[in-house]
């Protein structure tokens, strides 16, 4: 089991770099990031569903200039983890994804704060090199690597450390304090957090004036709907 | 004396190298030191000496800031200006123009690949994953990846292309005004996308029980009413989850 949770701590490094440093081909997106968890700790269905869910809530937050944003893909990793694994030590599902999709808001808040540590760092790194009596090439291919290492490790370390307090301490028992029959309360959660992520798809595309083609969607699913 | 030219195999490495553009992205310079360490090859084939190339590596480690996939439109313009400033053609007497052909190119790269990468084709992939993904499962992955990086490294090689062929003339292609089209068929797509996309998650979720209908219309219509009075996606979250909780537990 620790083997593969340092393999999701690698994972969670990869995603943080492919987010802003390195590559940027949307592997880090909760869709695939979350699928890749679940193959890694031996549950693709539930790994994927967490992607579903949490793969439109942080969509209006751009990484663009200096803006600050909450680092929704470490999160969502995070929380899959977390997921299968309580789900598999405690064997209920529903209180597991809740309480994991919960701690999917905590780690990216904590983790959008570590890229702005991060990016200050970077601040000092680029210093030493433009203050150099003579930049060499070598020079400035160090301070460059050092900048996308550290964003892998930002991932690897928010990960693995999440994991390691909340794996075995915390999330089985705060599980196992919630009585069965809380669960049909708990279970709308992830209807929420569904909801939310069509809230942030309807505020990003009225910002652009194009609200009657939302309807022709809607109308268009409704036919799909009773179709299918 | 022998002139070195940039051969498409440094237009590769400039272009693999772009691909980590942001790796180093700080508060002083933005991209800048992305920037310099992408021109490196540049600098390699163009001087030998240790001097010429510092100084080359000074210039191009200034502030600079563009969206990371447009960013190789100016790279590759980069490119065919140091080598035309470098033997002197078309009238160059300093290398200033291209510090401040960079400082121009900021601000246009940083909006175009903003408005049609992160508002118009990061959120249309991204629907159009969770509906193939509600509906026919895990091929979504493939076809999202595919979808998104199409466009994605079509811009970054075209762009590079385009920027090494025009140089200082890329800035009449990469106008806003050109580029508009490509924003306004994402945003068509993805407005279109976006009602097919709540159906498609109505139906995976809730059913026919309309009970769990409560908590997805509620929490929708309460996101885009903070959303636009600007309160954090995390508090939206927590509030949306302590909403749904209480009327759970009165129902």
């Amino acid at each position: 089991m620790w083997l593969e949770l340092l393999a999701v701590s690698l994972w969670g490094g990869i995603v943080s770099a492919d987010t802003t440093a390195a590559l940027q081909i949307m592997i880090s997106h909760p869709l695939i990031s979350c699928a890749v968890v679940g193959i890694i700790l031996g549950n693709f269905p539930l790994g994927f569903t967490i992607g579903i869910l949490l793969e439109l809530v942080w969509l209006h937050e751009i990484p663009a200039g200096s803006a600050s944003f909450s680092e929704g893909n470490v999160g969502a990793t995070v929380a899959a983890a977390l997921a299968i694994v309580t789900a598999q030590k405690t064997g209920r599902i529903i209180p597991a994804v809740a309480i994991s999709l919960l701690m999917a808001i905590i780690v990216s808040m904590i983790a959008g704060r570590m890229v702005i540590w991060m990016r200050t760092l970077n601040n000092k790194v680029y210093n030493e090199v433009i203050n150099a009596q003579a930049i060499t090439v070598r020079q400035v291919e160090c301070a460059h690597i050092k900048g996308i290492f550290l964003a892998f490790f930002l991932g690897f370390f928010t990960t693995g450390i999440s994991i390691l307090i909340l794996v075995p301490f915390l999330m089985p028992r705060v599980v196992s304090i919630i009585p069965v029959s809380m669960d049909h309360v708990l279970e709308p959660i992830s209807i929420a957090f569904l909801g939310v992520g069509c809230g942030v798809l309807l505020f990003l595309f009225k910002e652009h004036k194009m609200w009657w083609l939302v309807f022709v969607g809607l109308i268009g699913g409704f036919i799909a709907y009773f179709i299918l | 004396m022998k002139r070195e030219r940039i051969k498409h195999s440094d237009l590769i490495r400039i272009f693999w190298r772009s691909l980590f553009i942001q790796g180093s992205w700080n508060f002083m310079s933005m991209i800048g030191l992305g920037f310099c360490f992408c021109s490196i090859p540049i600098a390699k084939c163009l001087y030998k000496e240790r001097e010429e190339q510092a100084e080359f590596l000074k210039r191009h480690l200034l502030f600079f800031n563009a969206h990371p996939y447009f960013a190789t439109v100016c790279l590759g313009a980069c490119a065919n200006l140091e080598e035309k400033a470098k033997y002197k053609e078309q009238g160059w007497v300093d290398l200033r123009p291209i510090s401040v052909f960079k400082e121009r190119m900021s601000g246009p790269l940083g909006s175009v690949g903003d408005q049609i990468f992160w508002s118009g084709m990061k959120p249309l992939a991204a629907v159009i994953g969770v509906i193939v993904a509600v509906s026919f499962g895990w091929i979504a992955i493939p076809i999202f990846l595919i979808f998104y990086n199409i466009p994605h490294f079509y811009v970054r090689i075209k762009g590079l292309a385009l920027g090494y062929k025009l140089g200082f003339d890329v800035v009449s292609v990469i106008s806003m005004r050109r580029l508009q089209k490509y924003k306004l068929i994402a945003l068509f797509l993805g407005s279109l996308a976006t009602g097919g996309c709540i159906m498609a998650l109505a139906k995976w979720k809730i059913g026919g029980d309309l009970l769990n209908l409560f908590p997805f219309v509620l929490s929708m219509l309460l996101t885009y009413i903070l959303l636009k009075n600007k309160i954090p996606i995390s508090l939206i979250l927590v509030l949306v989850s302590v909403v749904t909780i209480i009327f759970e537990l009165i129902v």
